[in-house]
């Protein structure tokens, strides 16, 4: 006898009665039904309350989760059920992802809103107008509901309005019965219907693949996010109202999914209501993901660079299977947003080279993105733009390449960018086309920093400025710069066109913080500047001023190639039209000691309509190049910036300098801040320029190199050498010792006694007067004789140094000191020397004559011994051993017989001519006891019988300096004549050779010379009050010189 | 007299209040009390609705005819129609249609007046995400096509103002009781059950109504329907058990009735058509028994608790007798075995001519063929002998009798040999209880007397099941 309650469940009742019992059928009991699946959502028909809707949702839950949790495939859900609970989810995963649809897939105004029903006052509205619904809505909101407020999700299209949801306290949401589906037979397939119409052209992406309430996906097939989201933020807490009780079952059955962890962190938001106020269901508080997608973080296009980047310098993509060999590189095809979501600046990601197409993995949180790139897209892949194709090609400079270990020293940085359209057809594509953005870590989160005004912001990028544009038929690319002030950056997002993007990060250089300090003294000589380094605390020889590895990080790898040095590896692997831009237009790679060293010449290459508003890289930057290239018609070289009254040039050659000394102490891990800085003044420096220079001194180091005043320090540039000398042992007998200092410019004197400089004087009266046109002040006048000699025979062996030397002489604004100065930079390719030696020898012994005599006659005047030791520096000076004598024994000679002559007694003074001729001044500035007294300086005008302090001094007894110094010039003259019998008999000059021209030459009257260019240069330039550091007595010995170039022609 | 509203919601009520009335016409004991059925079907033209008010029509006739002793009214009989069936009407007086639906043929959404609001209100979103379109447009002259949630609406509103139920709470006087028979499943029967009774422990004015003893019964399911897929109708027996497991987790806390009886199936052994409109279903078993918690309802008294009561069978089979059914059935087979034995008396006697009633107790053609209460009778009994046809052949059968042949009828009740062979001895046995003086004394209702007879001539074969 098989007994049977007749029930749904058998409760075991005895007899056949009716039999009573305390207890109902619970849930319990109901847990044993056996239900059938049911896949007619019309059929779904519910409880016996206008709210039944929302205990059919629980009811859908419960199914689905007996249905997961059945390992003998014995309960299905069923369709009708499945596609609730699928839609009910579709509405969790809307709003949590809600954030990626309106940054990503919602392009027209697409949108939802949470429109609050307040249950009170609505339910007053309704008693009015719905009065049958509203008597059963009050019977049973209280019981079934009880919420202040429902919330209605509504999607906007077009602007049309639909209902998604409606806020559930027992399911979170309930979807509305007209977006109940079914599956009906349609020409022969299965379509699914809406039962209400109005749904069935609602198509709205989901995230993770399909359509929002159109296909069934049940929990296990959604995004881990969402997963984790549903499973560890909304239900993973014991404090969920238990009126979600099904719906969190659901949820919490899925605790062995392999995507649930319970260590999955995700950023997330509130949700909004169309009152601003969160969205808090039954004290569930709803949330969107607030991670930035990681599927958003592809762009749509991947940059294909046709060069490899440098591995060295810039994290960029990883391969999977890329050929080894290959030429091209990727940018990372990511939004740099996409750092947040790694730890220490690290992208975990890939790519894998297809066939035709490549992909692009990302690999976040144990799961891995990708998306496709092709040539020709197609089904949501992205573009590879190819710049080979294109004919277009960009490379870019990072200018320093190291960061201080203090934050705050990170405070300029330069980028350089070169963009150039290959195709021979007319340009499409210029430097406008690409543009950069930077990003830095603020703690872990990247940010952009966006382009402010340095006035008003902390930190900042400054506008792109565009230096060159490419030209139509031209040989060269556009560049433009980038600056960012007081702050460092972590990535470089490239745009090209504005459409298509990627990312690189440099790989910086960092100093690490020790106690090394260093000095540095900068020479900034008329025609050459020359830095030297010393470590302080170390009493060791100084450094010549080279680098250990690279300042600027340049995208494109260098290839290593052992016959060339680096800085040639760096340059010449750059893209061809690119090649000239990066020499003239940017900072040197390297400072190796070779291919780039110090000295350089003192030029600015600069803008031509830029030069009343030069700015560092913008439009000028010191033209390392020079005499090497040629700059582009468009630019300017300047080469009398120490001498110009606007310290705008002299202010961006400085800065310049500087910053290149702070990325070598960086480099060499020094204390930038207890740096020491030596610079050096000249004797002759006058009025406005003296202030300009001391405040270019006082301000740029500080800015630069955080220097205090402090730890900067200013010697006279002709007492400088000295102290190298007597470091070095050159000079043996210090009771009397004289530096002469012959630069370009000016030429210093300073005479020592007992190893203290007694006097120091200076005369603008360098090398370059051999080079010049006397005083004639038009610059595009090239009557010097020396270049008039040689400007149509000069040739060059090297390869390029013709041409160049051909466009120097084209260039107009070249002038006979630049194009000489090119010769003698580049003697090694040409016989200027040779040429200069044998061609022009007497009137490099009258410009050495002219010096010592008037030296001489200082010493004497100011009641000096003469020296026992002459020790000449300067690069100028070099024209002695070079053109004159270099054996010492006859300089000697002539020295004394300067010294015998005025002081009328017999000399034997010891003549030092150094290697170090340039260094010197900038070595002995490292040495020289900062706590010494600064030298005195003297000015001598020829004559000591009258005090000639001031211009009006002189103007006031011109006449009797006048007469003094035409009785000098007579007394120089024979001197001339017997120092060039002396170097005749030495034969130094040859015996035939007619010297008589240079020594008639010299005899003729210079008194009106003085006169005349006294007026020019001194009377008519200067008020009386104006003290006058140099000396009028060279006035017309540089028109002298002048003259006698121009005889041998 | 003691009254018990009996309130049949639904298409399953219908059906179980057939069952009552049938169980009623062949003596199954109201303790006392006088029925009185109120159905509750938004359904206008639904033919079993129509079918139940006849049957109790001729119920009815046949109570009063039982009774009606010319100016004066005899008590009622033992045995067949011993219980008083009244509708609400009647009780008012009137001739109303009190259960009428007001309004039925209005669409829903005009029903519930969802034009007042305007488009943009934010109403709109509240009462699309309580009711599908198709919901909305439904013309209520169908029913709720299993939808509770619009029933609930529907009868909530027409409960609040109908004749009928100010009539209920008016009659309904202490110790009165009240019965609601529903089904758990379905559109009407399930969201009337809980709105009813809400309505009913809300009267505040009416104490006695308040406070009446209450029971209802709740059909699970039992029967199935086609694939709706197949017909286009929106109810899929697929979703029965869940539905009711769904409205019982609902209940729970919910209903309040002192006596809550559950009958049903655990599985779905008949399959009806899939027809919301006509709903000719066949009865069945589980009517019969849901149509039995009532008679076990009027006998007892107010509980300390809230009861929940089930009842078995004894075996699981597809066709029940009284074996298989068990003793607690004994009653229901009794009344049936005695109705269906009536039915052999009433379709044989009319042909008989040697029965020697024809003369001394006027059973002659002209009885047979022209008293209304005997045509009441004949008509009654044809309904009832369908309804135990369909009940003995539906899924699963409650065919406990041999029915079928009046000269071997031992064995009329399975499982139990009755004493007479044949219809003679029934009709011996009526000759025999004809001759009690005492009764002939008591009135001259010549229809009384037939019904009298029949009923002691059958019960004295039938009774050893009381045993």
């Amino acid at each position: 006898m098989a007994r049977l309650d007749l029930n749904i469940v058998d409760r075991g009742i005895q007899g056949t009665h009716w039999v009573a019992e305390d207890v109902g059928l619970t849930a319990e009991h109901l847990d044993k039904v056996l239900e059938m699946k049911t896949d007619n959502s019309g059929a779904l028909n519910s409880l016996p309350t206008p709210f039944a809707r929302f205990f059919v949702a629980r009811e859908a839950f419960r199914r689905a989760t007996e249905e997961h949790l059945d390992t003998r495939n014995e309960r299905e859900a069923g369709f009708a059920y499945r596609q609730l609970v699928s839609d009910i989810l579709d509405v969790f995963e809307l709003l949590f992802n809600i954030k990626y649809h309106t940054n990503n897939t919602w392009k027209n105004g697409e949108q939802i809103e949470l429109r609050e029903w307040k249950c009170k006052e609505n339910l007053e509205y309704l008693k009015k107008q719905m009065p049958v619904l509203y008597n059963s809505l009050d019977n049973y909101y209280t019981t079934d509901i009880n919420q202040d407020s429902l919330y209605f999700l509504v999607y906007t299209e077009e602007g049309k309005d639909i209902l998604l949801a409606c806020s559930s306290p027992i399911t979170g949401f309930v979807t509305p019965p007209d977006l109940d589906k079914a599956i009906v037979k349609k020409n022969g397939s299965n379509e699914t219907v809406c039962s209400g119409s109005q749904y069935n052209s609602l198509y709205i992406h989901r995230k993770s693949g399909g359509f929002y309430f159109r296909d069934i996906k049940m929990f296990e097939e959604r995004d881990q996010d969402f997963k984790n989201y549903m499973f560890n933020e909304l239900f993973g807490s014991d404090n969920v109202s238990e009126s979600f009780r099904e719906l969190k079952e659901y949820i919490r059955s899925f605790k062995n999914d392999k995507d649930i962890r319970n260590d999955y962190k995700i950023k997330l938001t509130p949700i909004k209501t169309d009152q601003n106020t969160d969205l808090i269901i039954n004290q569930l508080a709803i949330q969107s993901c607030d991670e930035i997608d990681i599927n958003s973080f592809f762009n749509n296009s991947i940059i294909k660079l046709p060069y490899r980047i440098s591995r060295d310098r810039f994290k960029a993509v990883n391969y999977k299977n890329a050929d080894a060999k290959r030429d091209y590189d990727f940018l990372l095809p990511f939004k740099p947003e996409v750092l947040n979501l790694f730890d220490g600046n690290e992208i975990d990601s890939y790519i894998n080279i297809n066939r035709n197409d490549i992909t692009v993995f990302l690999r976040y949180n144990g799961k891995e993105y990708k998306k496709d790139y092709s040539k020709t897209p197609s089904n949501g892949a992205g573009k590879i733009y190819e710049l080979a194709p294109a004919n277009i090609n960009f490379d870019l400079g990072i200018f320093p390449n190291i960061l201080s270990h203090r934050d705050e020293e990170n405070n300029y940085f330069k980028i350089f960018v070169a963009g150039a359209d290959e195709d021979p057809e007319a340009p499409n594509f210029s430097i406008d086309n690409i543009s950069l953005s930077f990003y830095k870590y603020k703690g872990t989160d990247i940010s952009i920093i966006r382009e402010l005004d340095p006035s008003s912001a902390e930190f900042g990028v400054l506008p792109a400025v565009v230096r060159s544009k490419q030209v139509k038929n031209g040989v060269e690319c556009g560049t433009k710069f980038y600056e960012l002030f007081n702050s460092s950056f972590d990535v470089i997002e490239v745009s090209l066109y504005g459409q298509h993007s990627g990312f690189v990060m440099p790989i910086w250089e960092r100093s690490q913080e020790t106690n090394e300090q260093f000095r540095y003294a900068i020479d900034l000589g008329t025609s050459n500047t020359f830095i030297s380094r010393c470590k302080i605390g170390e009493n060791n020889k100084p450094e010549l001023f080279n680098m250990q590895r690279p300042m600027v990080s340049y995208l494109h790898e260098i290839p290593e190639d052992a016959q060339l040095s680096l800085s040639k590896c760096i340059e010449d692997s750059i893209f061809d039209r690119a090649k000239n831009k990066i020499k003239t237009e940017f900072v040197p790679a390297i400072i190796d000691g070779n291919d780039y060293k110090f000295p350089i010449r003192t030029a600015l290459c600069g803008i031509k309509n830029k030069s009343n508003a030069p700015k560092l890289f913008d439009n000028h930057n010191i033209a390392f190049f020079y005499e090497k290239l040629m700059s582009n018609d468009d630019q300017n070289i300047h080469t009398d910036i120490k001498w110009d009254k606007n310290d705008a040039m002299l202010r961006v050659f400085i800065r310049e300098l500087l910053l290149i000394i702070k990325c070598d102490i960086l480099q060499r891990n020094g204390d930038l801040d207890r740096t020491s800085l030596v610079w050096f003044k000249p004797l002759s420096f006058m009025g406005n320029t003296r202030a300009m220079y001391l405040d270019i001194w006082e301000k740029e180091p500080k800015n630069i190199l955080s220097l205090n005043q402090d730890r900067i320090e200013c010697f006279s540039e002709s007492e400088a050498p000295y102290y190298y000398f007597k470091k070095m042992d050159y000079i043996k007998d210090s009771d009397a010792a004289a530096v002469i200092d012959i630069g370009g410019g000016s030429t210093d004197f300073v005479y020592f006694q007992d190893n203290r400089p007694i006097m120091a004087n200076s005369i603008h009266f360098g090398c370059d007067v051999l080079w010049e046109n006397g005083l004639i002040e038009f610059e595009n006048v090239r009557n010097n004789g020396i270049f008039r000699k040689y400007e149509k025979t000069i040739r060059f062996t090297k390869n390029g140094l013709q041409d160049l030397n051909d466009c120097f002489i084209n260039v107009d604004n070249a002038t006979t000191k630049d194009i000489i100065n090119f010769w003698l930079s580049n003697s090694d390719s040409c016989d200027i020397k040779k040429n200069l030696s044998a061609d022009f020898k007497p009137v490099f012994i009258y410009h050495l004559t002219s010096i010592l005599f008037y030296m001489a006659n200082m010493f004497k005047e100011n009641e000096y011994t003469a020296p026992r030791t002459v020790v000449f520096s300067g690069n100028g000076s070099k024209y002695i051993d070079s053109f004159i004598c270099s054996d010492k024994r006859i300089l000697k000679k002539i020295i004394d017989m300067v010294f015998n002559r005025v002081f009328g007694t017999e000399n034997n003074i010891h003549v030092v001519l150094p290697s170090e001729r340039k260094e010197s001044t900038c070595y002995g500035g490292l040495y020289r006891d900062p706590n010494a007294d600064d030298v005195p300086e003297k000015v001598y005008q020829g004559d000591n019988s009258i005090n000639y302090d001031t211009v009006g001094d002189i103007n006031k007894n011109f006449d009797a300096l006048k007469s003094k110094l035409v009785s000098k010039y007579n007394e120089l003259s024979a001197l001339y004549k017997d120092i060039l019998d002396l170097l005749k008999r030495e034969h130094i000059i040859d015996n035939t050779e007619n010297t008589s021209i240079y020594v008639e030459k010299s005899k003729e009257d210079m008194g009106v010379a003085l006169s005349t260019y006294y007026k020019s240069q001194v009377k008519e330039k200067y008020q009386d009050e104006v003290l006058l550091y140099d000396s009028v007595f060279f006035l017309p010995i540089i028109n002298r010189v002048f003259e006698m170039t121009n005889l041998n022609l | 007299m003691k009254k018990v509203f009996v309130f049949c919601i639904g298409g399953t009520g219908i059906r179980v209040m057939k069952s009552i009335t049938m169980l009623m016409a062949g003596g199954m004991d109201t303790n006392g009390y006088m029925v009185v059925p109120i159905i509750l079907d938004p359904h206008l033209d639904l033919e079993e609705k129509k079918n139940l008010h006849s049957l109790i029509d001729s119920y009815k006739t046949v109570y009063k005819n039982s009774v009606n002793n010319g100016s004066s009214t005899l008590n009622h009989l033992d045995g067949f129609f011993n219980s008083e069936i009244r509708t609400i009407s009647e009780l008012n007086n009137t001739t109303n249609d009190t259960q009428q639906v007001a309004g039925s043929s209005e669409k829903f959404s005009q029903y519930i007046n969802l034009s007042n609001i305007g488009a943009n209100d934010i109403n709109n979103h509240l009462v699309s995400t309580l009711f599908s379109t198709k919901n909305l447009n439904n013309p209520l002259s169908v029913g709720f096509k299993g939808n509770p949630n619009m029933g609930t609406v529907v009868l909530g509103d027409m409960i609040e103002g109908a004749d009928w139920f100010k009539s209920f709470k008016q009659h309904c006087e202490q110790g009165d009781r009240v019965f609601i028979i529903s089904s758990i499943f379905g559109g009407t029967g399930a969201s009337g059950y809980p709105l009813l009774e809400k309505k009913i422990k809300l009267a505040q004015n009416e104490p006695a109504v308040k406070s009446a003893l209450m029971g209802a019964v709740t059909v699970l399911p039992y029967y199935g329907l086609k694939d709706p897929a197949t017909t286009g109708s929106d109810i899929d027996s697929a979703n029965f058990y869940t539905k009711t497991k769904a409205a019982l987790a609902y209940y729970q806390g919910t209903v309040k009735s002192d006596y809550l009886y559950y009958i049903g199936e655990k599985r779905l052994m008949q399959v009806y058509e899939n027809d919301e409109q006509k709903q000719d279903d066949k009865a069945n078993f589980i009517e019969l028994v849901a149509a039995s918690a009532l008679f076990d309802f009027l006998k007892r008294e107010k509980p300390d608790k809230q009861q929940f009561l089930t009842r078995a069978i004894e075996d699981d089979k597809e066709s029940m007798d009284l074996v298989s059914l068990g003793n607690g059935y004994r009653d229901i087979i009794k009344s049936v075995a005695d109705f269906m034995l009536l039915r052999t008396l009433v379709t044989t006697l009319p042909s008989e001519s040697y029965f020697p009633l024809k003369k001394t107790y006027g059973f002659n053609e002209s009885f047979y063929s022209k008293d209304e209460a005997f045509q009441s009778l004949v008509r009654f009994s044809e309904t009832y002998f369908k309804w135990y046809t369909e009940l003995a052949n539906n899924k699963r059968a409650f065919a406990p009798l041999h029915y079928d042949n009046p000269r071997q009828m031992e064995g009329f009740v399975k499982g139990i040999g009755l004493d007479a062979s044949d219809d003679s001895y029934y009709l011996l046995k009526m000759i025999q209880a004809s001759n009690n003086k005492t009764i002939k004394k008591e009135h001259s209702n010549k229809f009384r007397f037939f019904l009298q007879f029949a009923h002691e001539a059958i019960n004295y074969y039938t009774s050893k099941l009381n045993k």
